[in-house]
C-alpha cells in the first residue's frame, strides 16, 4: 500500500499511478471553466474564498462582496488588529501592458491618501500571482444601492455631494484625480458618513471608454455616462476637472433619478414630489459644463454653492413658497391649529375607546362642522370678489354643511366597527402598554413573557455623571457607569445614555432593538457598571438627540416565540424571492452557499423589511434543521445582511436553505426626561 | 425508438458537429440491434471505463475473484444483449445508463451466473485485472459509497483518456517537453498562473507562455469535452456531466 496524496489545492485524494500525477477534481474544474476567445477577453471568475485563503493566509477571509469584470472584493478579518478589512483583487484580465509598474506607483500614491471620506488603502501587493489593495472595510451601502432601495431624497443628495466635494479636493491636492466617480463608488458607512471608494483605480486598470463599453460574458461592464467629454476622447490623459464632471452627473442622477444625457432639462424640471430651487440647477448644470474651463475650477468650489444656499435655508421652492403662504394664510392656519387642537384629542379617544363617551361624540360633531365652517369661509372669500353669487354661494355652502352632518352620521357608527377591530388587531400586534407607577413614572414595560425596566438616564458619555430617572428625579439606586462607549456628539446635539433592566426573558428572546423618538443620529450600545462592578441584567444604550429636544419617546423591541418561514430556496445558484408574510412584502436575496476550508458553509442572505427579527436556518437532505453556528447581522439603509455559518455542513449537503422572521414586541417609555428636573440640580 | 431520431437527426438535438457520431449514439442508434458499427462503439466503450465497473462491484463487498467473474459477466451479457430500455430514465448518460444495468445484474443475475463455471460460455474482453487490482488496493477510498467510487472512477479513467490523448498530440509535434513543463496549468485558475515562471522555464517570453499555455488548456478542454460527448446522447448535457464528475470529488 503506497502513502495516499491528496492534492495541494484542493485537497482531493490524488489517484496512485494516473494522471501523471494531475489532480482529476482540479482538471474537472478547469475543464468545466469556459472556453476563452483570446488570452485577455477571457471573463474573470473570482478566486474561491478557499483559494484567496490560501495565497492570503494572514487573513480570515470572511466573504465576496463583490465582483465585476475587473476584480473582485472580499471581506476579510485582520485577526492581529480585529478589524475588518476589505480586500481587493485585480482581474489578471484587467493587466495589460506595463501593469506591475503603474499597479505600484499609483497604489503607493492611493496609499498616501488619508481622509474621512476617503476609503483608506492600508496595504498593497501581488501574492499568488494576484495584484490585491487591501483596503479600509466600509459597513454600509453604495448610492446605487441607495437610490434602488428609494433611500436617496434631494434632501439627502445636498447632505452627500458637499463630503463628495471635500473628499475630492483634498485628493486633488494631493494631486490624485479618481477618474471613475460614479454612484457605485461613493459609500455610506451606517454613521451617514461618506466614504469615497476606488480612487485612481481607473488608472491602474488603465479603465477606458472602450473597455467599459466592452461586454464581457453578456454583462455590460459599465457605461462611460459617468465620464467628462474629454475623459471619453482621452481616457487617462485628464486632470481634476473630469472629476468635477462626474460628480455633476452623480448630483443630477441623485436630484432627478436619470442620467443627464443628450439634450438634458435642468433637475429642478425633473424633480418629482418636491420643487428644486432654480438656483440649484445652476450649480449642477456648471459641474456639468462640457468645456473643463467652463465648469467649477476646484470641488471645494461646488461644496460653497451647494452649502451657500442651504445656509439661505432655501432648499426647496417649497419651503419658501410655504413660508410666503404663512403671512397671507394667517387666520386660515390658526383656526386650523385651533381646530386640530380640539378634534385630534377626541379624535384619538374616540379611536382608543370601544364606547367613547357623548361628550367626545358631541366634540367631534361640532369639530367636524367647525372644519366645514371654516372652509367654507375661505372659499367664500376667496369667491366674493362676485358679489351678486355670494348668496348662492352661502346656500350652497350651508347646504354642504348639512350634507356634512349626515356623513358624520353615517360615518361615527363605522368608525366605532372600526375601532373595535382596530382593538382586536392590537391584541395580535402585541403592542405594550408601558405600566404607570403611582408616582407616574412610566419606567416599566411587561413583553408577553418577561419585562424591560428603564432604570436610569445620564449624560454621554456617563463616567462620574449623575443619573436620573425617566420622569427627571434623581437615581438612587446606585452610581452607575457606562464603559466601552465614547462617541463625538456633533453640533447641534445632546447625547443621553439610557440604562435598561431585563428582566425574565424567556431564552429564545431576541436581544432588544431600541428606538428613539425625536432622534438626531446614531445609537450605540455599551457595557454598564454598577458602582464599578458589572452590572448583570442591566443594558446600556447611547442616543443623540435634537439639542431643543427635553423628552423623548424610548421603544424597545423584543423578539420572542415562534418564527414563521419566509422564504426558502435550495442551496444552488443565487435566489430572489418576492413574498409576502407577517403582513408585509418581503425581498429576501439568497447568496449561493460558500464552502470554507473546513468544509463548514456560509450563507450570506440580505432582506427587507428590516424591523423584524430574522434568522437564517438550514435543512439538511434527511429532512434535520440546523441552526446556525456563528450568526451576523448588519443593516445597512432598508436591507438587513446576514451572514450565518453552518459547522460541518457542506452546501452540497443542505436541502434548503429557509429565512425566518418574528415580530418584534415594542414597548414604548414616552416621555423619558433628557434633563434632570430642575428641583434636584 | 424515440431516441434513434432523435440521435440521428443533424440539428437542434445535435447542436455540435461530434455528438452526430458519438459512440453512445451509435449504439443507441442501432437501438440494440448488432450492428457491427454499435458493436464496435459498445466494445470501445466497455473497454474504456470497464475499471469504475469492477471498483462498484469490489466496493459492495465482493472478493477479487467474483468481482472480475461479475464484472466480466455483465459486460457479456451487455454486449451479447443491448437493453436499452433503463435508458429512458438514465436521460441518454452512458455512465448513469452503465451503473443502472450493473445494478439491476447484480440485484437479478449474479446468483444465476455464480453457479455457472467461471468464464464458461461467455465473450470475453482482454481487461487488466492484475493493474485493476492494484489500482483498486492503492485508491484510497475511505468512506465512499460504491456510487460515488464509480463516480470518481469513471472521472478519472475518462481523464486519463484526455490526458493521454492530449500527450499523444504533444509527442506527435515534438512537444513532449513542453507538455510536462505545462501539465500542471492544467489544474490552476488561469489567473494564477504566473506566466513569467513559465517563461523562464521554456526559455521564451512571457508573451508566447502566455499562448501556449492558453492554447494547450483550450486542446485540453476541446478534448475532455469530446470525451464526455463520446458517453452522452445530447450535447446540452455535457457541462452536466462534467458538473456530475466534478461532485463525484467533494467530500
Amino acid at each position: 500500500m503506497s502513502e495516499s496524496q491528496t492534492c495541494p489545492r484542493c485537497g482531493s485524494p490524488l489517484p496512485p499511478g494516473v494522471l501523471h500525477g494531475l489532480c482529476p477534481a482540479c482538471l474537472l474544474r478547469q475543464g468545466a471553466a469556459a472556453d476563452s476567445a483570446g488570452g485577455s477577453s477571457a471573463p474573470f471568475v473570482p478566486p474561491s474564498l478557499a483559494e484567496i485563503a490560501r495565497v492570503f493566509p494572514q487573513l480570515e477571509i470572511l466573504s465576496l462582496i463583490g465582483k465585476g469584470g475587473m476584480g473582485a472584493v472580499y471581506k476579510a478579518r485582520q485577526p492581529a488588529l480585529d478589524r475588518f478589512v476589505a480586500l481587493k483583487i485585480v482581474a489578471p484580465q484587467a493587466e495589460g501592458k506595463g501593469f506591475t509598474e503603474r499597479f505600484t506607483r499609483e497604489a503607493r500614491a492611493l496609499a498616501r491618501l488619508s481622509h474621512p471620506a476617503i476609503v483608506s488603502v492600508h496595504e498593497f501587493g501581488e501574492a499568488g500571482g494576484l495584484h490585491y489593495l487591501l483596503m479600509e472595510f466600509v459597513d454600509g451601502a453604495n448610492l446605487r444601492q441607495l437610490q434602488r432601495a428609494g433611500q436617496l431624497s434631494p434632501r439627502e443628495a445636498l447632505q452627500i455631494v458637499p463630503q463628495i466635494c471635500d473628499a475630492l479636493q483634498y485628493a486633488h491636492d494631493e494631486g490624485v484625480v479618481h477618474r471613475d466617480i460614479k454612484p457605485e463608488n461613493v459609500l455610506i458607512d451606517r454613521k451617514g458618513r461618506v466614504k469615497i471608494a476606488d480612487f485612481g483605480l481607473a488608472k491602474i486598470l488603465g479603465v477606458d471608454a472602450e473597455t467599459l463599453r466592452l461586454t464581457v460574458e453578456g454583462h455590460v461592464m459599465g457605461t462611460p455616462h459617468y465620464m467628462a467629454p474629454e475623459q471619453v476622447e482621452h481616457p487617462l490623459d485628464v486632470d481634476h476637472r473630469a472629476d468635477i464632471y462626474s460628480l455633476g452627473v452623480v448630483f443630477y442622477e441623485m436630484l432627478t433619478g436619470e442620467l443627464p444625457l443628450g439634450k438634458f432639462a435642468p433637475p429642478s424640471s425633473r424633480v418629482r414630489g418636491m420643487k428644486l430651487d432654480v438656483r440649484l440647477d445652476e450649480v449642477v448644470l456648471r459641474a456639468l459644463e462640457k468645456e473643463p474651463e467652463m465648469r467649477y475650477q476646484q470641488a471645494s468650489q461646488v461644496k460653497s454653492s451647494v452649502e451657500s444656499l442651504q445656509g439661505e435655508n432655501a432648499v426647496t421652492q417649497e419651503e419658501r413658497a410655504e413660508q410666503q403662504n404663512h403671512s397671507r394664510h394667517t387666520p386660515a392656519v390658526i383656526l386650523a391649529l385651533i381646530w386640530a387642537a380640539i378634534f385630534i384629542p377626541f379624535l384619538l379617544d374616540f379611536l382608543h375607546h370601544s364606547h367613547p363617551s357623548p361628550v367626545t361624540g358631541i366634540a367631534m360633531l361640532i369639530s367636524a362642522a367647525t372644519l366645514v365652517g371654516v372652509g367654507c369661509f375661505f372659499l367664500a372669500r376667496r369667491m366674493a370678489r362676485v358679489q351678486t353669487k355670494t348668496i348662492i354661494l352661502g346656500f350652497v355652502f350651508f347646504l354642504i354643511f348639512l350634507v356634512g352632518l349626515g356623513a358624520l352620521a353615517i360615518i361615527l357608527p363605522a368608525m366605532q366597527r372600526l375601532s373595535a377591530e382596530r382593538e382586536r388587531r392590537t391584541a395580535t400586534m402585541q403592542v405594550v402598554e408601558v405600566k404607570t407607577a403611582a408616582d407616574g413614572i412610566q419606567s416599566e414595560a411587561k413583553l408577553p413573557q418577561g419585562k424591560i425596566e428603564l432604570v436610569a438616564v445620564s449624560n454621554h458619555p456617563s463616567t462620574g455623571k449623575s443619573w436620573w430617572r425617566a420622569e427627571g428625579s434623581p437615581f438612587t439606586g446606585g452610581k452607575f457607569e457606562n464603559i466601552h462607549s465614547h462617541s463625538s456628539v456633533s453640533g447641534g446635539q445632546i447625547a443621553r445614555e439610557f440604562v435598561f433592566q431585563i428582566k425574565d426573558l424567556p431564552a429564545d428572546a431576541s436581544s432588544p432593538n431600541w428606538k428613539f423618538s425625536p432622534s438626531a443620529g446614531w445609537a450605540s450600545g455599551g457595557e454598564p457598571l454598577l458602582q464599578g462592578s458589572p452590572a448583570k441584567g442591566y443594558q446600556v444604550v447611547s442616543a443623540t438627540f435634537p439639542q431643543s429636544a427635553s423628552a423623548a419617546e424610548v421603544s424597545a423591541g423584543v423578539a420572542m416565540g415562534p418564527w414563521t418561514l419566509v422564504a426558502d430556496t435550495e442551496p444552488r445558484g443565487s435566489n430572489e424571492v418576492s413574498t409576502d408574510c407577517l403582513g408585509t412584502t418581503w425581498t429576501v436575496s439568497f447568496l449561493e452557499p460558500v464552502e470554507t476550508k473546513d468544509h463548514d458553509t456560509v450563507i450570506n442572505v440580505a432582506c427587507m423589511p428590516v424591523d423584524f427579527d430574522t434568522q437564517v436556518v438550514v435543512v439538511d437532505l434527511e429532512g434535520k434543521t440546523h441552526e446556525a453556528s456563528g450568526k451576523r447581522i448588519s443593516s445597512s439603509g432598508p436591507m438587513s445582511q446576514i451572514t450565518d455559518t453552518f459547522a460541518g455542513l457542506t452546501p452540497a449537503q443542505i436541502g434548503k436553505v429557509q429565512l425566518q422572521a418574528r415580530r418584534f414586541n415594542w414597548v414604548r417609555f414616552p416621555n423619558v426626561a433628557l434633563e434632570p428636573a430642575k428641583a434636584n440640580q | 425508438m424515440n431516441q434513434t431520431s432523435q440521435a440521428t437527426s443533424p440539428g437542434s438535438e445535435a447542436p455540435r458537429d461530434l455528438f452526430v457520431t458519438t459512440r453512445w449514439t451509435v449504439i443507441v442508434a442501432a437501438g440494440g440491434g448488432a450492428t457491427p458499427e454499435a458493436e464496435a462503439a459498445l466494445q470501445e466503450l466497455c473497454r474504456t471505463y470497464w475499471y469504475p465497473l469492477y471498483a462498484y462491484v469490489r466496493r459492495q463487498g465482493w472478493n477479487r475473484e467474483d468481482s472480475e467473474d461479475l464484472t466480466q459477466a455483465f459486460f457479456a451479457k451487455t454486449l451479447a444483449n443491448t437493453d436499452l430500455s433503463a435508458l429512458d430514465s438514465e436521460k441518454g448518460r452512458f455512465r448513469a445508463f452503465l451503473l443502472a444495468s450493473l445494478k439491476h445484474f447484480l440485484a437479478n443475475e449474479w446468483d444465476k451466473l455464480r453457479a455457472q463455471k467461471r468464464g464458461g460460455g461467455q465473450v470475453l474482453l482482454p481487461l487488466d485485472w492484475q493493474s485493476a487490482d492494484t489500482l483498486y488496493s492503492i485508491t484510497p477510498a475511505d468512506n465512499l459509497s460504491p456510487d460515488k467510487l464509480y463516480d470518481r472512477a469513471w472521472a478519472i479513467t475518462l481523464l486519463e483518456r484526455v490526458i493521454t490523448r492530449l500527450r499523444a498530440e504533444c509527442v506527435a509535434e515534438g512537444k513532449e517537453e513542453m507538455f510536462d513543463h505545462l501539465k500542471d496549468f492544467l489544474m490552476l485558475e488561469k489567473n494564477a498562473i504566473s506566466y513569467e515562471q513559465v517563461a523562464a522555464s521554456l526559455k521564451v517570453t512571457e508573451g508566447a507562455a502566455r499562448v501556449t499555455v492558453h492554447r494547450l488548456r483550450k486542446r485540453y478542454r476541446e478534448l475532455l469535452r469530446d470525451e464526455v460527448a463520446q458517453t452522452l446522447l445530447d450535447g446540452a448535457q455535457v457541462e452536466d456531466e462534467m458538473r456530475a464528475l466534478f461532485l463525484a470529488f467533494s467530500s
